[in-house]
This record gives structure tokens, sequence and C-alpha cells, in this order.
């Protein structure tokens, strides 16, 4: 089971910023707006939030940009290796 | 993002949830390279300097995040509603982001502008918190009919006895109104 208590504290509220004040979407639904799979009326609402809230708006933004490049680059390969490694001792049994 | 999604594919996500140790290391071999772009992306949009150690240390402490607490913040993942990929890219920016705001971090960062720092004066969801005059009665009314009574514009048009187009313009220029007031600029 995990390890190491200390690190990861904190946790944001369900994946979104910790600043973020309890009306902005959280990681779920960002993750449902970026992958197109809001109801028509769940998109317009977020629509609205992004037109008038710069954070999520740039959030938005930031992480499309992300997602294009993902997948595009050479990643430092030895580098995941090592995080691999490192995580996956974080569930020991 | 091909690659990401055959990886999800070959995802259980219940035997992860449920501890179990092989399905852990499935996942950990899945997304480590994306956890790692991700944060390493981020770095590189917030942080004067950043390091590959940085980037490693901030892919392991997203890794915990998920699974603390009994992996409470993998447990909000939900499939019918986004891609594990696409939901593990925003956790991970925003871990990124939250890692740069404390106070050992912040004098390494360049960003965490305003637009950052700044909380948020819009619900996402609960009802329309309005700004007092910004905007016209019609104006206002048009939003709370479309946002806070779910109504569609078709609903609001014939409620109002105008066109649809009208509800359409009248939205427009209230929502260019609240970004002016805002201070929102660009396309979203």
């Amino acid at each position: 089971m995990p390890k190491d208590g200390e690190a990861g504290k904190d946790i944001p509220r369900d994946g979104a910023h910790s600043e973020a004040a309890a009306g902005c979407p959280d990681a779920m639904a960002l993750a449902a707006y970026l992958d197109n799979t809001m109801d028509a009326k769940e998109k317009a609402r977020m629509e609205l939030h992004l037109a008038l809230c710069p954070k999520c708006a740039k959030d938005v933004a930031e992480l499309r940009e992300i997602l294009t490049q993902l997948g595009t680059g050479p990643e430092d390969a030895s580098a995941i290796t090592e995080i691999a490694s490192r995580a996956k001792k974080i569930i020991d049994k | 993002m091909n690659s990401l999604r055959a990886n999800a594919a070959d995802l259980d996500l219940g035997r992860v949830i449920s501890g179990e140790k092989a399905a852990w290391d499935q996942f950990v071999e899945n997304f480590a390279g994306l956890l790692y772009g991700v944060v390493t992306r981020t770095l590189r949009a917030h942080a004067a300097t950043h390091s590959t150690e940085d980037a490693k240390d901030v892919v392991q402490d997203v890794f915990l995040r998920l699974v603390k607490d009994d992996f409470r913040l993998l447990r909000t993942y939900d499939p019918q509603r986004a891609s594990i990929a696409t939901w593990l890219t925003v956790v991970a920016r925003s871990a990124t982001i939250d890692l740069l705001r404390r106070p050992e971090s912040r004098r390494d960062t360049v960003e965490l502008d305003d637009t950052l720092s700044a909380g948020c004066d819009v619900f996402f969801g609960g009802r329309l918190d309005l700004p007092p005059g910004i905007l016209s009665e019609r104006q206002a009314q048009i939003l709370r009919m479309l946002f806070d009574e779910d109504m569609d514009v078709t609903e609001v048009a014939g409620a109002l006895r105008v066109q649809a187009q009208t509800v359409r313009s009248l939205k427009h220029q209230a929502i260019l109104k609240l970004r002016e007031h805002f201070g929102v600029s660009g396309g979203v």
C-alpha cells in the first residue's frame, strides 16, 4: 500500500488548483470540456465560466497546448525509466 | 496522443484502486511518460529554472497524490466523462503549479502572475452571481434564464417572445461586458 505520507499532502480539490475558488470547475470537468464530452448545457455553462474567469481560461489554453504537444517530441527515456521505477515502489506489495 | 489512448485501453483502474501491485506497476508504466511530459512543459512555462531532477520529483508527487488516502484523487476520475490521459494532464499540470506555489519554490518562479494568483469570481456550478450595474436588465435576465434555469436559446426566445438571434446577440453583448468588467481578454 502507499508509502511516504509526506509528499503528496495538500491535495487540491479533485485535482483542481488548491487556490481555486469553490466555483471553478474541478479536474474532471476541465478534462470533460477538453475532450468535448460535455452535453450542450454543461458546455455552455463552462464556456460562460471561461469567458469570465481569467484563471480558468488560461488553464484551458495551456492545457490545450500541452495536449497538442504530448507525444510529438522526444522525451527523456532514462528519466522516465527512473520515474517509473521510483513510482512503482509507492505500492509495495 | 494515439499511443496514450492505447495505453488507456489496457488499463484496469478497478485493479489499480484495489491496490493490486501488478496493476499499479502497469499504470505507472503506461503514464510515467505522459506525466513527465506534462510536468516538464508546465515547469518550462512557469518556472524560471528547473532541472530534470525537479521534474522527476514533481512526477513522483503526482503519483503520490493519486494514491494518497486510499486513492481518493484517482477515484474521482470518471471514464465516462474524459480519457484518463486528459484527466491526468489536468491533474499533473495543477499539481506542478501547486508545488511551485509552495514557499520554498516561489523564488524560482517567473510567472505565478496575477491571473494564477487570483481567486475566481465566477461560479461554474451554482447560480450566477452577476456584478451589479454592468448588464442591462434584459441581458441579465437572459443569462439567468440560460445558465441558472438551464433553458436553451429557443426556450428563452419563446418565453420572451423575441427571435432566437436576439437572444444570442444579447447573450454575446452580456458576455463581452462581463469580460471587460472582469478584465478577461482574448478568445476562449
